[in-house]
């Protein structure tokens, strides 16, 4: 191979997740920044000549010093070499108050061997035989093709290019297109490979032409429903030019995101059961009317899913969405026989308040069922 | 609470008294008539009676003129004694004393105030003197009634209800007193812990909590931080989407503009091409036209002559033919009016006037019979219709007596239904009696059952506690040490063996003689003996330590490891000796291994005996309930007692109760299916009864609306006779009435044909001649018309020619020379030329569409300025990215909110639960009733062996009656002295719930012996708990122990002579007992009594 670059882009660091508790948001940022060494020891183990990051590796242009600085540490235990490029990207643009910008400490303290890209048709060699030429964002939202401004090849230019920008590449009617990439601008520019970052999802956008435009993805999703993330790719150029680059995508993510529906207890248990979810981040929402045996349960899997402060959590993060959870109040409710008479008439007067307000009242039911058994 | 003294003067017969009290039993005794309901009264008005009330009136001594005086010590609790003093009088006064030792007092209050302070203390239902609703006369509650009872109504608080207490005060005491009593405790827990619950959340007021612990704290603080930023990022997303719509606004704007500029452009250019070519179209055309006009105008001119020529010809022929026709006609004309003139003169005209009148008078005189013929038929049928009612009525009549002999029939069939019905009963009654004996005594045996097994957990129980303490003592026997002290052992002997092994370094000695020799050698303790020969080297190889002795020569040692580890390894060992030698000492063991194996048998040996422990508290738990059962089984005898009472009803002389249930056959345990046969069956019999009556009123008035009819046919029938008598032989009339109607009909036909036959005569000859005539006229006068219009269009026609004429030769000079086809093909060319240059819409106004496409060059120009500006703010203000921080942040807001609402439903359940356990307690308390049922139903089986059941009490403490046999009995059904017995058990038993003294003032005048010492008995043990006071003639009844205050009145009381109103007993404000319970009435509401009866009666058969 004449060249192997990793190209990842979209780390968002510093993302907050103000869904979650405080506990399970701590634990989905500081997956991200984690996710940034693992990135950098696959460089290494790779023996990569460099590392291209396609913008949004922070999430705000101005991050807390605890998201930069930890990705200044895992820069600084590594005495490398091989070239990082750092482009801005519409989430973190290069503006005068930017962590991109030469006055800020973050920029000031960065390794020789990471560099910024801080000007339109910026340009790096690495080795002797290939060049990066990228373009930063310098707002949020722009409507250049940033792509646009990369120099064309030249006649006699036999060295390996590659661009490096940030946009989008879809131009859905209806659908604003931050920063567009036009089709086929690898192959108008004469370049070999277009690192192009936005998109949390791994794609080869052009799969039929010379040379590849390729989104990376996010290396940790960011949501529900994201699907092709947590990867980063990476690309090997042939000696032989003719020959198209090709491009691997790498796992380094460690989290999952799911999203489960249970309709029955049976489909609950096999949650439970499940013994892959202490990396995962599960929403999981319940629509089902049960008996109070069943309800009971649930509410225990619940529990026993969610952990507690004598029980680890068996998920990583859990989402529950439980307002479908339904007792189901026609059924009769086994109290035991010994029950006191004015316990059973609030079991009655609960039942018949169940016919109009179902949740409130079948968890009033469920309170009760739970400390008449502990009394029993 | 409890009277420590009474003081009275003046009042009602006594002069003077003074009464020191006890806690327990007082007996306070005296003859008749010394006063002791006086004093009962005094009491009374102390606590109750405002001291100017009119009721206070009953209290004045008529022997005396001075006022009464009452005054009352009580002690509420200990350290709070209070004394009332009263003169009731006009202008009395009040007044209450405080003392914590009760010797030295304090006046509180004085006055009205008195009263008011008392009965917020006492709260006994009786609203403080000034409230609403205050009632006339000495103020009464059921508290009152309860503690004061008077003599002349012993049986008065089976009356009284809560619901007619002036102030819920007393009913609060007694919810508060009855709820401490029957509170639960496994609801107490529940109700503890819900409230744990709704206290995290919830303040005492029902609002959120705020503090720090709060769950709300948290959620709130983040999701107000939530919703700022979604504030504020949404209004930047607005302003965003803003300047984003404006740019697309703009670029849509552009866009049209362009187009637009463009189109009035081009517009432009092709109107002005157009307008030439029009130019030159309208010149071709305006020759092509003008050649055209010219040669059309003469070939018209020519034509029109040619059809004149010929008109005129046309007009001249007709006219001579219509001159021709007059000519004929005005002859015939005058020939018709002489005929019509003949006709209307002559003789035959005046012959036929003559017989049209006498066919005219033939008519009228057959009219007047038709009429006279008509009445006659009338006054025929209406003599008919009186016998055709006669004789429906006669049908009517005899329907009737159908009818009642029907009901009466029916009447009896109910009767005797009812009466079978009424034996039914009276054996489904047996057999309920029967069967409810039968589950008594099965119910008896099932709780004897339960209380042998019972018995015989206990003494498992015990057997097991004795197997565990046995194996206990092994085990403490055995010496083991306990696991602490075991591993503190197992360390020691670690740390020693690993102090010697650090010693274990390693090492080899070579040892070479220089003769032959015997030597020993201690190789790691272990002793060898060795031959050393001369010069050879020998080698020894130890880990620790090495001891060699050459007889007589030399003795070697060789220690491993420096001296340091040697000192810790004897350290070690010390530590390890002193440790283990004790416990080895008094377990015998010689090893670690050995202590193991015996601390693994201590521990066997304790868990299996925590397992028969156990097993142990399992048969206690069965066994605990011993008591309940050996209780149940007394309640259950006393159950099959009452029932085999309740049968015993229904034996006959010298029948036992075995016999009687061996008579009936087969008989059902489902009490259930009896009780709803007898519930049905009674319905059946009670509405049967009622539908019998009702059809007995039914066919009385039957036979009334029989004799009725019969009276209204004689009259009817007297009617007919004169009606046939004035109107003669109405049958013969009636019969030939048709006949004769329709033969003067016919007369009155043939007489009018006549006289139409003769007015149709003269009509037609002089109006036919009158016709011709006219007609002739008509003729002559269209055809002189005719020839007028001829002659008319003949004079119009040849002036038309002449003009024409006329014309014909300057139009000739004009069409000379004109070539029509050149000057259309010039018209053509110029045609093509136009339309080959495109269309512009709607443009009138060249200059105004040049200005037009000037406007929208310069537009275009300047929105694409404003364009680049808005894609520049654009840029600035974030558009996608803030959507995307709008989209994170709503995420945000709405996940909080689930979480919010999650704790809402948490914590509103639990809230809710609360609620409604406090309204299931509340509703179980206020039925205060069941507090009492117990208690009291249980001390009145004991006092009468257990005759009676349950007695029942109402929510409001409202005594309703008592379980006999099976039913309900209101207390006015049974004896006066079993009524006072029950008063006095609820009056005692309300007094206990309350803890405060009791007066009972010669409660029990109409018990036997029997029920007078359980009474006794009752008294003694009650007075341990609250004060009784009893006021007695005769003591004897109450000598129970030595415990009891007895009081002497006759050493108390002064008396005046003179009777008292007091002492007379005041009914008048008594409500009469309607204990009755009466059936409920069916709901059969029909109006037809037989078709209930026998829809009734059919029910029954099915």
């Amino acid at each position: 191979m004449a060249l192997t670059v990793l190209h990842t882009a979209d780390w968002h660091l510093g993302r907050r997740f103000p869904g979650f508790d405080r506990d399970q948001e701590l634990r989905l940022t500081r997956a991200r920044l984690d996710v940034v060494g693992r990135i950098l020891d696959l460089a290494e183990s790779r023996n990569v000549d460099a590392v291209l990051c396609a913008g949004d590796l922070f999430d705000q242009p101005t991050p807390p010093e605890e998201w930069w600085g930890g990705v200044l540490r895992e820069f600084e235990r590594r005495d490398w070499q091989r070239p990082v490029v750092l482009l801005p990207g519409n989430h973190d643009p290069l503006t005068p108050n930017s962590l991109y910008h030469a006055a800020h400490p973050f920029r000031a303290r960065l390794p020789g061997y990471v560099h910024v890209v801080d000007a339109k048709g910026w340009e790096l060699s690495v080795g002797e035989n290939a060049v990066v030429f990228a373009t930063p964002c310098t707002s949020h939202a722009g409507q250049t093709d940033l792509a646009a401004s990369l120099p064309q090849r030249e006649h006699g230019d036999d060295r390996i290019r590659v661009g490096l920008v940030h946009g989008q590449t879809f131009d859905i009617e209806g659908h604003q297109t931050n920063f567009p990439i036009a089709r086929g601008t690898a192959a108008d520019r004469g370049l070999d490979y277009l690192a192009i970052g936005d998109t949390h999802t791994f794609r080869d956008v052009e799969p039929g032409a010379a040379a590849p435009t390729v989104y990376p993805g996010a290396p940790e999703a960011t949501n529900f429903g994201e699907r092709g993330t947590g990867n980063v790719a990476l690309v090997f150029f042939p000696l032989d030019r003719r020959r198209r680059a090709i491009v691997q995508p790498e796992t380094v993510g460690s989290w999952t995101w799911r999203e489960e529906t249970c309709t029955s207890i049976s489909a609950l248990r096999a949650v439970r059961a499940d013994p892959d979810l202490r990396r995962t981040v599960l929403r999981l929402t319940l629509d089902m009317e049960v008996p109070m045996s069943e309800y009971d349960e649930a509410e225990r899997i619940l529990d026993e899913l969610a952990g507690s402060m004598a029980a680890t959590p068996r998920v990583g993060v859990l989402d529950v969405h439980r307002q479908g959870l339904r007792l189901a109040t026609g059924a009769p409710i086994e109290f035991d026989t010994a029950l006191p008479d004015v316990l059973k008439v609030t079991v009655e007067q609960l039942r018949l308040r169940a016919e109009t307000e179902p949740e409130l009242a079948g968890r009033a039911l469920h309170h009760l069922y739970r400390l008449a058994r502990d009394t029993a | 609470m409890w009277i420590r003294r009474l003081e009275v003067t003046h009042c009602a017969g006594i002069a003077a008294a003074g009464i020191d009290f006890s806690p327990g039993l007082n007996v306070l005794h005296g003859p008749n008539e010394l006063g002791k309901s006086s004093l009962v009264a005094a009491i009374r008005a102390a606590l109750l009676l405002q001291t100017s009330a009119t009721a206070a009136d009953t209290l004045r001594d008529w022997n005396s003129v001075e006022s009464p005086t009452v005054g009352l010590t009580f002690e509420q609790q200990p350290g709070r004694i209070w004394r009332v003093r009263k003169t009731f009088a006009r202008s009395g006064n009040a007044y209450l004393d405080f003392s914590k030792d009760g010797e030295v007092f304090a006046t509180e209050s004085k006055g009205r105030e008195v009263d008011g302070t008392l009965q917020t203390m006492l709260r006994w239902g009786i609203e403080p003197p000034g409230g609403r609703g205050g009632r006339r006369g000495l103020p009464s509650s059921l508290i009152s009634t309860a503690l004061l009872g008077e003599q002349s109504d012993v049986v008065a608080i089976l009356d009284q209800s809560l619901a007619n207490d002036a102030s819920t005060s007393g009913r609060d005491q007694l919810t508060e007193a009855l709820q401490a009593l029957a509170e639960d405790p496994r609801f107490k827990q529940v109700v503890d812990a819900v409230q744990e619950k709704v206290d995290e959340a919830f303040t005492a007021t029902g609002r959120k909590r705020t503090g720090r612990g709060s769950p709300w704290a948290n959620l709130r603080e983040q999701r107000e931080n939530a919703a700022a930023r979604e504030r504020d990022i949404r209004q930047r997303v607005d302003e965003s989407a803003g300047v984003r719509s404006h740019v697309e606004a703009l670029g849509a704007q552009l866009f049209d503009a362009r187009a637009e500029a463009l189109r009035l452009t081009t517009t432009l250019a092709h109107r002005r091409q157009r307008d030439a070519a029009g130019q030159r179209l309208r010149v071709a055309e305006g020759e092509l036209e003008a050649v055209e006009t010219a040669l059309a105008q003469l070939a018209q001119n020519q034509q029109a002559v040619a059809k004149a020529r010929e008109r005129a010809t046309e007009l001249e022929a007709a006219h001579a033919t219509l001159a021709e026709a007059l000519e004929t006609t005005t002859p015939e004309v005058a020939a018709a009016r002489d005929q019509l003139r003949e006709l209307e003169s002559g003789a035959d005209e005046q012959q036929r006037r003559l017989r049209e009148q006498e066919a005219e008078n033939g008519r009228l005189i057959l009219t007047q019979e038709r009429a006279t013929h008509e009445r006659m038929v009338a006054d025929a049928k209406g003599v008919a219709s009186i016998e055709a009612g006669i004789q429906a009525a006669v049908r009517q009549v005899e329907t009737l007596l159908g009818t009642l002999a029907e009901k009466r029939e029916l009447l009896k069939q109910g009767r005797a239904a009812t009466e079978q019905d009424r034996d039914k009963l009276a054996e489904l009654e047996l057999e309920r009696a029967t069967a409810r004996y039968v589950a008594a005594q099965d119910a008896l045996e099932a709780a004897k059952a339960d209380r042998d097994a019972a018995r015989t957990m206990a003494a498992k129980a015990d057997d097991l506690d004795r197997q565990a303490a046995a194996l206990r003592d092994e085990a403490t026997s055995l010496n083991a040490p306990d696991d602490i002290e075991y591993e503190r052992l197992r360390n020691a002997e670690t740390d020693w063996r690993l102090a010697e092994a650090k010693r274990s370094v390693g090492f080899v000695t070579e040892v070479t003689s220089a003769s032959a020799a015997d030597a020993s050698a201690e190789v790691d303790g272990e002793a060898q003996a060795l031959h050393l020969t001369a010069g050879e080297p020998m080698e020894l190889e130890a880990d620790q330590e090495l001891k060699l002795d050459v007889a007589d020569l030399v003795t070697l040692h060789v220690r491993g490891g420096g001296r340091d580890l040697l000192a810790q390894a004897r350290a070690a060992q010390e530590l390890w000796q002193a440790a283990s030698q004790p416990v080895f000492g008094r377990t015998g063991c010689t090893t670690l291994d050995e202590l193991a194996a015996l601390c693994k048998r201590a521990t066997a040996l304790i868990e299996e005996a925590a397992e028969l422990g156990r097993r142990a508290d399992a048969a206690r738990q069965h066994a605990d309930n011993l008591d309940p059962l050996e209780q149940r089984v007394v309640t259950e005898t006393a159950n099959r007692k009452r029932m085999r009472d309740a049968l015993a009803e229904f034996l006959d002389d010298g029948e036992a109760v075995a016999e009687l249930i061996a008579s009936v056959e087969g008989p059902r345990s489902d009490q259930a299916a009896i009780a709803d046969e007898i519930s049905t069956l009674e319905r059946g019999v009670r509405e049967r009864e009622r539908l019998c009556d009702r059809m007995d009123n039914d066919i009385e008035a039957s036979a009334r609306e029989l004799e009725g009819q019969r009276r209204d046919l004689a009259t009817e029938r007297a009617r007919l006779a004169d009606e046939a008598e004035r109107v003669g032989d109405w049958r013969l009339l009636l019969a030939g009435a048709d006949a004769e109607g329709a033969r003067l009909d016919q007369e009155i036909r043939a007489v009018e044909a006549d006289l139409n036959a003769i007015r149709t005569q003269a009509t037609a000859e002089v109006e036919a001649a009158r016709q011709a005539l006219d007609s002739l006229i008509k003729r002559e006068a269209s055809e002189q018309q005719a020839l007028r219009d001829k002659a008319d269009a003949l004079a119009r026609i040849r002036t038309e020619l002449a003009r024409l004429e006329g014309e014909t030769g300057p139009l000739g000079i004009n069409a000379e020379g004109k070539d029509v086809d050149a000057a259309r093909a010039e018209r053509d060319q110029a045609r093509d030329a136009l339309a080959a240059i495109p269309l512009a819409d709607n443009v009138n106004d060249v200059d105004a569409l040049a200005g037009d496409a000037d406007r929208a060059e310069r537009l275009v120009a300047t929105l694409e300025s404003d364009r680049r500006k808005a894609e520049g703010a654009l840029e600035q203000m974030g558009g996608q990215y803030l959507d995307e921080q709008r989209q994170q942040v709503e995420d945000a807001v709405k996940a909080l909110e689930t979480r919010e609402h999650e704790l809402e439903m948490d914590y509103g359940a639990w809230r809710l639960l609360r609620d409604i356990l406090a309204d299931a307690e509340q509703t179980g308390a206020a039925h205060l009733g069941n507090a009492l049922v117990e208690p009291v139903s249980r001390r009145i089986g004991a006092l009468t062996g257990g005759r009676y059941g349950d007695v029942s009490i109402g929510s409001q403490l409202d005594a309703n009656g008592i379980q006999l046999g099976g039913g309900e009995r209101a207390f006015d059904r049974l004896s006066v002295g079993t009524q006072e017995q029950i008063a006095l058990l609820l009056r005692v038993a309300i007094a206990e719930a309350l803890g405060t003294f009791v007066v009972l003032d010669d409660q029990l005048t109409q018990s036997d012996a029997g029920r007078m010492a359980w009474i006794r008995e009752l008294l003694a043990e009650t007075a341990q708990n609250i004060q009784v006071v009893v006021l007695t003639c005769h003591p004897d009844d109450y000598r129970i122990g030595d415990n009891r205050h007895v009081v002497d009145l006759t050493q108390c009381v002064t008396r005046s002579d003179a009777p008292t109103v007091a002492d007379v007993p005041d009914r008048s404000d008594r409500q009469p007992r309607r204990r009755q319970r009466t059936l409920p009435e069916s709901d059969h509401s029909g109006d037809d009594p037989a078709a209930a009866l026998r829809e009734s009666l059919a029910r029954r058969e099915s």
